[in-house]
């Protein structure tokens, strides 16, 4: 009787894993974060008999294997992307714009938070489904704000304050170097939107790189390293050890405020030392320029166009974007998901703090904005850090500088229309 | 003359043992990190002998990080690479450094040539091309070219083979061997040094080869060492120093150990006098 | 007769090597449109490079590192490997220690160097301090990314003097006895057996330095970033490729960016061959 229920029992698994249809995955994150993915795929794999996932392990960024795979003629079924590739891919007709299964599957907007469900697309098309989303907020050390006279609690609230703050926050040994850079501003686009400019113009769909805004953004930063002595900068740069180790420059106290993601509330929580002390908040702004601006960043998932099984990628994409799915997948992370409803979910709740607290209110209430996705990959990123250099080392005005840039990329876009 | 002789060779150990101290210093710090734990990585200042000494980095390798599998598959790769490699270049540089055929110096050139185009530009075509073969996602696209001659070991060998003196031959003939006698009883014994050298590189590149196994194989179960690696340095956010060192050391490993055996071959004159006589 | 024997070599040149060089030579012409769409462009991608500040940026850094490091680097595997061609004791486990560095996974080597470099942690600049010296800022600082990267790529000769070792072996010793008994000194025998039987190992090595020089890449974007670093001190001509095809996509300009790459190779490798030659017929003479 054993026997004969344990041959039924095999030989029911041989039918369903015969009738499962198989779609590839690509599970772009290696070591913990890549384990707790693949546990929630078999979750998935488990519940239903009509698909089954195969993950495979393809580290994201390997632009190499993502481009010849996509001009083959067999592909995987879903892939993960950075968000610059998205619109590139899609516009050259490798991924599949998801508009109409979206629409058919009930998923809209209002399942997003305000903005994100824009990302990804391109003309109308959507595609691809966000990961989950990264944020960008002001945060700064307390300690250090002691030992200056400061008060710990009372972050800049102006630029006119951060530039006084930073001023008294920089030290420098006998020797003159460096030994705490004041404020380290990384992301410089982050301030083209807190001065009030913006690199995208969504009204026109035109680029606004030299944006009145924008320039004064540039001029401010540039003059911030005029201060600081660029030079002297990356030599104590270079002595910064690994993020997400305890030779975090932040944590060590090397850099007194900074733009900071929320995954760093887990490094600091990991790595710091029980006495050190940071706050979060938004970013200060000028007059007439935006106090609430929330950068936001991650990755995708799409579907290649050469997908045999795009119908199954799909459904296994709307569970695995499911709030439940998203909430876990973010909290593995520590990113915030991209999803209303997951955010009140248990699984994302057991990371949630005072300080995700507030990245979450920033992302829900704030200016939200991500880093213009056009089909020309990354080259406005690099030109608008290429004309900051320019602007830093003095070759060029922060208007001429952006002025090369506008025409540039226009020039590069006008091979895509 | 012995006193001169003595001085040379004490300034050549002297030499010798200042540059290995150089050589060897990063490796031993490869090495130490292996055995140390997470944190201990991050010691400041740093301890250059680690302790306690943690052996788990290894172990990791092999339990958690499938090690085993992905040697298993490097080396079937890598062996069946060395056979394609060195039987067919050897061939092929006999064939353009013995004979005289009409336009062989353009032919040499344009092998010359497909060297100089930088695999970002063939990658693609290159990847329609096996996709239309139907070798995606197994070995073959890795192995069966390398059947036809690999450009690198057939210069090489064609510019060792070019000055071995032509009387060595022209007698051989008159005793009355033919091309492919000449070719396995005078040019490839007398190769020894450069064949084991295009042994030594070609194992080398196959072994630590990323890019060809990353873009082929498409299965998990397929991978070789050098993404295993890839996806320690790169998985989660911070590098796991001691794995990735362990990892890399275990990597080198066969390497360092077939070059010890084929550096004996390097010894002066052994192989030209004996074929004097 | 010859060609039976280079017949494998022509076989794989037709199946596995015709189809993409052809295929990236037409899409140099061209430029991806919207869709799968491939538009001819003529020789747009050719002109546009001829215009790029980055363009010649990239040429000229890829030449200073070229030219600066590929003879010393030559010159230090050759002392190497003569010096290991003596017989010592422990001379296989010298060779091995000088072999070591070029074993090491690339991923592994870029980042030893990144701390070895550091300018602040890094032993050299520690050293440099603890007698006195103000070290210099290494790959921070953009004078001296090049220096770096020069400094980096001597600790790779060992492949090299692989090479050359194993061209050493070449040299029939009836050649160094004869001299000997003329009364030839260390370095007669150098300049008048060694050097002129070592030339055809010498000429593949340069060759072979100056093919993979022009084309190397990988450890900037581990050292320094897809730029090339402050300034672009550090952006070579394979980087330069590199982005353009899978940073922004275009593949059509990054292939024209190689052929032009293969036209600079060729003319470069065969003048060295002119100079290899043409030394060489000196000193017969």
């Amino acid at each position: 009787m054993r026997k004969m229920i344990l041959v039924l029992l095999i030989m029911s698994v041989a039918v369903i894993s015969f009738c499962a249809k198989e779609v590839v995955f690509w599970n772009a994150w290696g070591g913990d974060e890549g384990k707790a993915l693949d546990s929630i795929i078999d979750r998935y794999n488990k519940s239903q008999s009509k698909v089954y996932v195969r993950s495979v392990y393809v580290p994201i960024g390997m632009g190499e294997k993502i481009m010849t795979t996509l001009s083959g003629s067999t592909t995987p079924d879903v892939i993960t992307v950075w968000d610059w590739m998205v619109v590139p891919l899609g516009y050259r007709g490798q991924i599949v714009p998801m508009n109409d299964r979206l629409a058919k599957a009930g998923i809209t907007s209002s399942d997003y938070i305000k903005g994100v469900w824009e990302y990804g697309t391109y003309k109308g098309k959507k595609y691809g489904l966000p990961t989950t989303l990264n944020v960008s907020a002001f945060m700064w050390n307390k300690n250090a704000f002691k030992e200056v006279g400061l008060n710990p609690d009372v972050p800049p609230k102006t630029i006119k304050e951060l530039d006084e703050f930073t001023d008294k926050l920089n030290k420098y040994d006998k020797k003159g170097a460096l030994k705490r850079l004041g404020f380290d501003p990384v992301i410089s686009h982050i301030y083209c939107y807190v001065f009030g400019g913006q690199l995208w113009d969504p009204a026109t769909n035109e680029i606004t790189a030299n944006h009145q805004k924008n320039i004064e953004a540039y001029e401010w930063l540039s003059s911030y390293y005029k201060k600081v002595d660029l030079q002297k900068k990356r030599i104590f740069q270079a002595g910064w050890g690994d993020l997400f180790s305890s030779l975090n420059p932040f944590l060590r106290g090397e850099i007194a405020m900074k733009e900071g993601s929320q995954w760093e509330i887990l490094i600091a929580k990991k790595y710091g030392k029980s006495t050190f002390d940071y706050g979060i908040s938004n970013f200060p702004a000028p007059q007439g320029g935006r106090n609430d601006v929330c950068n936001v960043s991650g990755s995708f998932w799409v579907i290649p166009t050469a997908s045999k099984n795009q119908d199954e990628a799909f459904e296994f994409l709307t569970w695995l974007t499911a709030d439940k799915q998203a909430a876990e997948f973010a909290a593995a992370l520590y990113n915030i998901p991209p999803k209303i409803k997951s955010l009140e979910d248990n699984a994302f709740k057991t990371i949630v703090d005072d300080k995700m607290k507030i990245y979450i209110d920033m992302l829900m209430n704030g200016y939200v904005y991500t880093f213009p996705m056009l089909p020309i990959g990354q080259a406005y990123l690099t030109e608008l850090t290429q004309a900051l250099m320019d602007v830093q080392l003095g070759n060029k005005t922060a208007k001429e500088a952006l002025d090369y840039v506008q025409e540039r990329i226009n020039q590069e876009l006008k091979n895509y229309k | 003359m012995t006193k001169v002789k003595t001085r040379r060779l004490v300034l050549t150990y002297m030499f010798a043992v200042f540059m290995s101290i150089l050589f060897l210093f990063p490796f031993l710090w490869m090495t130490t990190t292996s055995f140390k734990t997470a944190d201990q990585v991050y010691d400041n200042p740093m301890q250059i002998i680690p302790n306690p000494f943690d052996f788990s980095p290894y172990q990791r390798l092999f339990t958690e990080n499938n090690f085993g599998q992905y040697l298993w598959n490097t080396v079937y790769v890598t062996v069946l690479t060395l056979i394609g490699v060195i039987l067919s270049s050897s061939v092929v540089a006999f064939g353009f450094s013995y004979f005289r055929f009409p336009k062989k110096e353009l032919l040499f050139k344009i092998l010359l040539g497909t060297m100089m185009l930088p695999a970002q530009v063939t990658m693609i075509p290159q990847y329609i091309l096996f996709d239309k073969l139907g070798w995606i996602g197994s070995f073959k696209p890795l192995i069966i070219p390398t059947f036809f001659g690999g450009t690198w070991v057939i210069f090489l060998l064609r510019q060792f083979f070019d000055t071995i003196p032509r009387e060595y031959s022209e007698a051989a003939k008159i005793d009355g061997a033919n091309e492919w006698t000449i070719f396995t009883k005078i040019y490839l014994p007398l190769a020894k040094a450069p064949i084991s050298t295009s042994v030594l590189f070609v194992f080398m590149w196959t072994w630590t080869d990323f890019m060809n196994p990353l873009i082929y194989l498409t299965d998990d179960k397929m991978y070789t060492l050098s993404i295993a690696l890839q996806r320690i340095s790169s998985g989660a956010r911070s590098t796991d120093w001691p794995l990735m060192m362990a990892g890399s050391l275990v990597m080198a490993l066969p390497i360092v150990i077939l070059f010890f055996s084929a550096q004996k071959t390097f010894i002066n004159g052994a192989s030209m006098s004996g074929l004097k006589g | 007769m010859g060609l039976l024997f280079i017949l494998p070599w022509i076989l794989g040149l037709l199946i596995f090597t015709l189809y993409p060089v052809v295929a990236s030579f037409i899409l140099s012409f061209t430029r991806t449109g919207e869709g799968s769409a491939i538009k001819w462009v003529g020789l747009d991608n050719y002109i546009t490079a001829f215009r790029e500040p980055d363009f010649f940026r990239a040429i000229l850094n890829t030449l200073i590192l070229s030219l600066i490091g590929i003879p010393v680097a030559q010159i230090m595997s050759l002392v190497a490997a003569l010096l290991l061609n003596v017989k010592m004791k422990f001379q296989g486990v010298f060779r091995t220690i000088f072999f070591l560095p070029s074993v090491v996974p690339a991923v592994a080597t870029g980042l030893l160097w990144k701390w070895i470099l550091n300018p602040r942690l890094g032993p050299i600049n520690t050293f440099l301090d603890s007698i006195g010296l103000a070290g210099p800022g290494w790959l921070a600082d953009p004078a001296w990314v090049k220096p770096s990267l020069i400094i980096m790529s001597f600790w790779g000769i060992g492949g090299t003097m692989v090479i050359y070792l194993a061209g050493l072996q070449n040299i029939p010793t009836e050649y160094y006895e004869a001299a000997k008994l003329d009364g030839a000194g260390s370095w007669a025998c150098l300049k008048y057996i060694t050097m002129p039987m070592l030339r055809p190992v010498t000429l593949f090595n340069t060759i072979m330095a100056i093919i993979t020089s022009f084309q190397s890449f990988s450890n900037i974007i581990i050292m320094l970033d897809m730029d090339g670093g402050m300034k672009k001190a550090g952006l070579v001509y394979g980087l330069y490729i590199y982005t353009n095809a899978f940073r922004d996509f275009k593949m059509g300009y990054s292939s024209a960016l190689a052929w032009i790459l293969l036209a600079f190779t060729f003319v470069s490798v065969m003048l060295t061959y002119k100079f290899f030659n043409r030394s060489g017929d000196q000193e017969v003479s």
